[in-house]
């Protein structure tokens, strides 16, 4: 009996969501003139995904190429900018009042502004989803960098570690818990910042896929291209957390 | 002032912090193959003082010197063991080790890597050498900073309650590991200043102690100490000498009145 309930705790997360898949097919048979249309059934979806398979892919394919680039500027810059900005306080006073400034400006308000400034739809996304990852990974950094525990300060001095060589070998690896957290805040956020320049102004991509197939009324796809969207979130997050723990291994015992 | 002996010298030392004194007239020499345990409680300015002579603060008031020269920043002449261990949590015992001789001494990868591993024997962890700090005891993490801090060819240890959060069969094995690092060594006399707040520690180690009162942290006792060869370490305890010291020394300490000591201490004991 206890194993059984062992089994049944541990299976509980697939077994709610055949919970609610039931649930969504129950609806899905509704009288026709309701529900059919607005909760395509299960097979109805699943259909839709083979058969746009291609173009999804094709859209994933779009939307990761203007997230992966965007997310990697922002990366590198604000873990850059971040460790110097922890590490040198003139820097860290000169950068203080620009970024509570700008900081907590929600970066969809860029858009219309990146429209008119940059000239491809393209560069408009790539920058919002830039400002979007940027403040999160630049913030968490300086965080982490200006946090350092003084006994890795104290050992780098020791063993004569210089003032640069300090900034990546002992600043970077130091933070880099708080790099993960902000670089996890800047991914989600840089998702959201693609789908909503995707579903406005864009012709590719996973958010242009839904917002394409909801004009047209066409639940099936439309519905489709969520649960692919969450697909492809979740594999990318859980590729991010598989680098996370390689990288963060000697956080163990600490 | 007599700059120009081996060893440390430091002269009207004085330290505050947030406009509080920390450290107060402290003159202490430390001549080359001392090794000096510095006891006090906490609070007394004993870490302080460890970092003022590692190069790691800089006095308020007054000066030290090491060689005859003043101090300062750190240097490798100079090493430091912390309590809370000395080694980078992302780097293996090896990688610690050779990063230090990397930095420290002008020799080749291969060398270096090499030669830490020599230090890395020396103190018992050859089988350990690719572990990361998480997978060691506490034991094992204080050899292996102890093995970082030689390697670099330090003239002087600084050793900063190393062994205070280690259960005791460690901390004896630690201690004699210390002793024959530090001690045993005739060739190259290593100069050694050892702060702790164990009082039997600082006997069983201590070629001399200093204790330090506080607020403001000053030197109330300065004592010589001339005892028995250490071959084994429960008849060396049993020692009529030894245990009149260590309870002098408490008594003393707890009390804060060390005048006596001059009477127990046999062989030159000062005050």
């Amino acid at each position: 009996m206890r194993t059984f309930t062992k089994y049944l705790s541990k299976l509980s997360g697939i077994l709610f969501l055949l919970f609610l898949l039931g649930i969504w097919a129950l609806i899905s048979c509704g009288p026709e003139w309701s529900s059919q249309y607005l909760f395509p059934s299960p097979k109805a979806i699943a259909n839709a995904l083979f058969d746009s398979r291609e173009e999804l892919l094709r859209s994933a394919g779009a939307s990761l190429l203007k997230l992966v680039p965007a997310y990697l500027v922002a990366a590198i810059v604000g873990i850059s900018i971040g460790i110097l900005s922890g590490s040198v306080s003139w820097i860290s006073n000169m950068l203080k009042p620009i970024s509570r400034f700008a900081a907590p400006i929600p970066p969809n308000v860029y858009i219309p502004y990146a429209i008119a400034i940059l000239p491809t739809f393209y560069l408009s996304s790539t920058f919002i989803i830039f400002i979007a990852a940027f403040w999160p990974i630049y913030l968490n950094t300086a965080a982490g960098a200006a946090d350092i525990p003084e006994k890795y300060k104290r050992n780098a001095a020791i063993i004569g570690i210089g003032r640069f060589e300090y900034l990546w070998r002992i600043a970077l690896i130091a933070s880099l818990p708080s790099i993960f957290s902000g670089l996890s805040v800047g991914m989600g956020l840089s998702f959201i910042m693609l789908t909503v320049a995707e579903l406005f102004g864009e012709n590719t991509g996973l958010g242009h896929f839904v917002q394409f197939y909801a004009d047209y009324s066409d639940y099936p796809n439309m519905v489709a291209g969520i649960l692919w969207t969450g697909i492809v979130v979740l594999a990318i997050m859980e590729l991010f957390e598989f680098v996370k723990r390689k990288l963060l291994f000697w956080t163990k015992a600490n | 002032m007599s700059q120009k002996q081996s060893g440390f010298e430091a002269t009207d030392l004085g330290f505050s912090y947030d406009g509080k004194a920390i450290l107060k007239d402290i003159n202490l020499t430390i001549n080359q193959g001392e090794f000096v345990c510095l006891l006090g409680e906490s609070g007394s300015g004993k870490t302080t003082l460890l970092n003022l002579f590692a190069g790691l603060t800089k006095p308020d008031e007054g000066h030290i010197y090491w060689n005859g020269k003043e101090i300062e920043k750190p240097s490798a002449e100079r090493s430091v063991v912390f309590q809370d261990y000395s080694l980078f949590p992302w780097f293996t015992l090896l990688q610690n080790v050779t990063l230090a001789i990397k930095k420290t001494k002008k020799v080749k990868s291969g060398d270096a890597k090499h030669l830490a591993e020599e230090y890395l024997n020396l103190v018992g962890l050859s089988r350990s050498l690719n572990k990361y700090p998480f997978e060691l005891s506490g034991g094992m993490r204080q050899r292996g900073a102890i093995a970082r801090a030689l390697s670099v060819g330090a003239d002087a240890l600084l050793l900063d309650e190393p062994f205070g959060a280690l259960d005791p069969v460690n901390r004896a094995s630690l201690q004699d590991l210390v002793l024959e690092l530090c001690r045993g060594v005739k060739d190259r006399p290593i100069t050694t200043l050892f702060v702790t707040h164990d009082i039997r520690e600082a006997v069983y180690l201590g070629s001399r102690i200093v204790v330090l009162g506080s607020t403001p942290g000053r030197i109330i006792a300065d004592i010589p100490l001339d005892f028995p060869v250490r071959k084994n370490r429960s008849d060396w305890f049993r020692d009529e000498k030894v245990q009149q010291t260590i309870v002098a020394i408490e008594d003393a300490y707890h009390k804060d009145v060390l005048e006596k000591l001059g009477h127990i201490v046999q062989g030159g004991a000062s005050i």
